[in-house]
C-alpha cells in the first residue's frame, strides 16, 4: 500500500495531507506520481481522404487549448480516389 | 569454460535469450519490449529479475516478475503491457505502465513494507484479465479487474475501476469502484465501493458479506470532515478516508481496523425491498431505486464517486 504522513493508505492520494502517491522510474530521479488522469488528445491534420476533407478533428478528448492550436503544422495527407478509365467500355 | 564461467558471462549479458526463455538480469535496462519475432516464440518463458526495467510490452507463453530484491534501483518497470498466452506472476517492487492479461492466472504478490531498502509497491495502470486472478495486499491497480472465472482479493487493495468475475472474493480494507458478480460473493470489513451500485448473484444464499460495504455516494456527500479534506482531491481523499478505517501492518499483513468516523452510508444489502432485479436475474443493490424518478440528478450525484475523484 502506499505509504505517507508514516501511515499506509489505500488509494492514489494521501487522504491525511491530499499528496499524490508516486513511485521512483528509472528514468530520472523525480518520484512520478500515480494516478493522474492525462487527457488524450488526437487531432487529425485536414486529412484529405477520398474527396472529404477532415479539417482538425479532436477525435478522442477535449479540445486543445488555442495558444497550442495555433502553432500545429497543419500536414495533409492526400489518398488520392481510384480512377475507373475503363467506365466507357462498359 | 566452466558451468560456473557460462553462468558469468551470462549474467554480464542484459538480456539472455534462449530458444524458449528470455532473461532480463537483475538491474538491467533493456531499451525495448519483449515480443515473438518468429513463429513460436509466442510461447517462451519471460523471466523480468529484481529491479529491471523493460521499455515496451511483453508477450509471452508465461511471464515472471520476480519480486525485487534489496537494492539502489527503484524497482522493476514494465513500460508496457504484460500479456500472456498461460500465466502471469508478478513480485513486489514491480511497476507495469500497461495492463495485464492471460489466458489463464494472472498472481500478484503482495506489497512488502518491512524495508526501506526493498522495493515493496505493486502498481498496475491498466486493467487485469484472466481466467482466475488473485491480488495480493496492498496493490494499486488503477484499471478494471475481471476475470471469465475467479478474482481473489488481499486485504487493503485499490482497485480503481470495476471488477467483475463470476465468483469474487475481496479481503478486508479494500478499496473498489464496482463490484458486479454473477456466481458467488465474499467481502470483508471496512470495503468502501466507490459506485452508486452493486451488482450481485440472483441466489441470495451466494452471499458473503462479513460486515457493511461503505458507499460514499449519499452516505459521504455531507462529510462532517469536509473542513479538513478542503478542496482539490477531497473526492479521491474521501474515498481512501482514513477516518472511515485505518491500515497498519501486523505480522507481515494488512491489518484494518474500525476508524472514528460513524457517520458513513453502506450499500442496503439487508433491504430486500430495495433491491431490483435485471433481465439476467442479477440483484442491483443501490440507494438509488429502481422506480425513482429525476434518475439523471442522482445519476449525476453519484458520478462524482465514480469517477474515481479526479476533480
Amino acid at each position: 500500500m502506499p505509504m505517507c504522513c508514516k501511515k499506509m493508505h489505500l488509494g492514489w492520494i494521501c487522504p491525511r495531507c491530499g499528496q499524490r502517491s508516486f513511485v521512483h522510474p528509472h528514468n530520472g530521479n523525480d518520484p512520478v506520481p500515480i494516478g493522474k488522469i492525462t487527457q488524450q488528445v488526437t487531432v487529425v491534420h485536414g486529412d484529405v481522404i477520398h474527396g472529404s476533407v477532415i479539417q482538425d478533428s479532436v477525435v478522442m478528448g477535449g479540445v486543445p487549448p488555442p495558444e497550442k492550436g495555433k502553432n500545429v503544422i497543419k500536414d495533409s495527407v492526400v489518398i488520392k480516389d481510384e480512377i475507373d478509365d475503363d467506365i466507357d467500355d462498359l | 569454460m566452466e558451468g560456473s564461467d557460462n553462468r558469468a558471462v551470462l549474467s554480464r549479458t542484459a538480456l539472455e535469450v534462449t530458444d524458449d526463455s528470455v532473461r532480463l538480469h537483475e538491474g538491467q535496462v533493456h531499451e525495448s519490449g519483449i515480443l515473438p519475432a518468429a513463429g513460436g516464440e509466442q510461447h517462451r518463458r519471460v523471466q523480468i529479475d529484481s529491479c529491471g526495467c523493460v521499455k515496451g510490452p511483453i508477450f509471452a507463453g508465461d511471464v515472471y516478475i520476480q519480486s525485487a530484491k534489496e537494492s539502489s534501483a527503484p524497482g522493476t518497470e514494465i513500460q508496457g503491457s504484460v500479456n500472456s498466452l498461460k500465466s502471469v506472476g508478478i513480485g513486489h517492487g514491480t511497476w507495469v505502465q500497461g495492463g495485464v492479461m492471460a489466458k489463464e492466472t494472472v498472481r500478484i504478490d503482495d506489497t512488502q513494507h518491512g524495508s526501506t531498502t526493498i522495493p515493496g509497491h505493486i502498481v498496475i495502470e491498466g486493467g487485469i484479465t484472466a481466467d482466475e486472478v488473485y491480488i495480493g495486499d496492498g496493490v494499486l491497480v488503477l484499471g478494471p479487474v475481471s476475470a471469465s472465472n475467479k478474482i481473489v482479493i488481499g486485504n487493503g487493495v485499490t482497485i480503481r475501476d470495476h471488477v467483475m468475475a463470476p465468483e469474487v472474493i475481496v479481503g478486508d480494507g479494500c478499496l473498489l469502484g464496482g463490484l458486479i458478480v454473477s456466481n458467488n460473493v465474499a467481502v470483508g470489513n471496512y470495503c468502501t465501493i466507490a459506485s452508486s451500485y452493486i451488482i450481485l448473484p440472483n441466489e441470495r444464499n451466494n452471499w458473503k458479506f462479513t460486515g457493511p460495504i461503505r458507499t460514499p455516494d449519499l452516505g459521504c456527500n455531507n462529510c462532517p470532515q469536509d473542513d479538513f479534506f478542503g478542496t482539490g482531491p477531497s473526492t479521491a481523499r474521501k474515498l481512501a478516508c482514513h477516518y472511515y478505517a485505518e491500515h497498519n501492518i501486523i505480522s507481515n499483513s494488512v491489518d484494518v481496523s474500525e476508524g472514528t468516523c460513524k457517520d458513513w452510508g453502506a450499500f442496503p444489502i439487508e433491504e430486500t425491498e430495495k433491491h431490483w432485479a435485471l433481465p439476467t436475474g442479477s440483484i442491483v443493490v443501490s440507494h438509488i431505486g429502481e422506480d425513482w424518478v429525476n434518475t439523471p440528478v442522482w445519476a449525476g450525484s453519484a458520478s462524482r464517486w465514480e469517477c474515481g475523484g479526479e476533480d
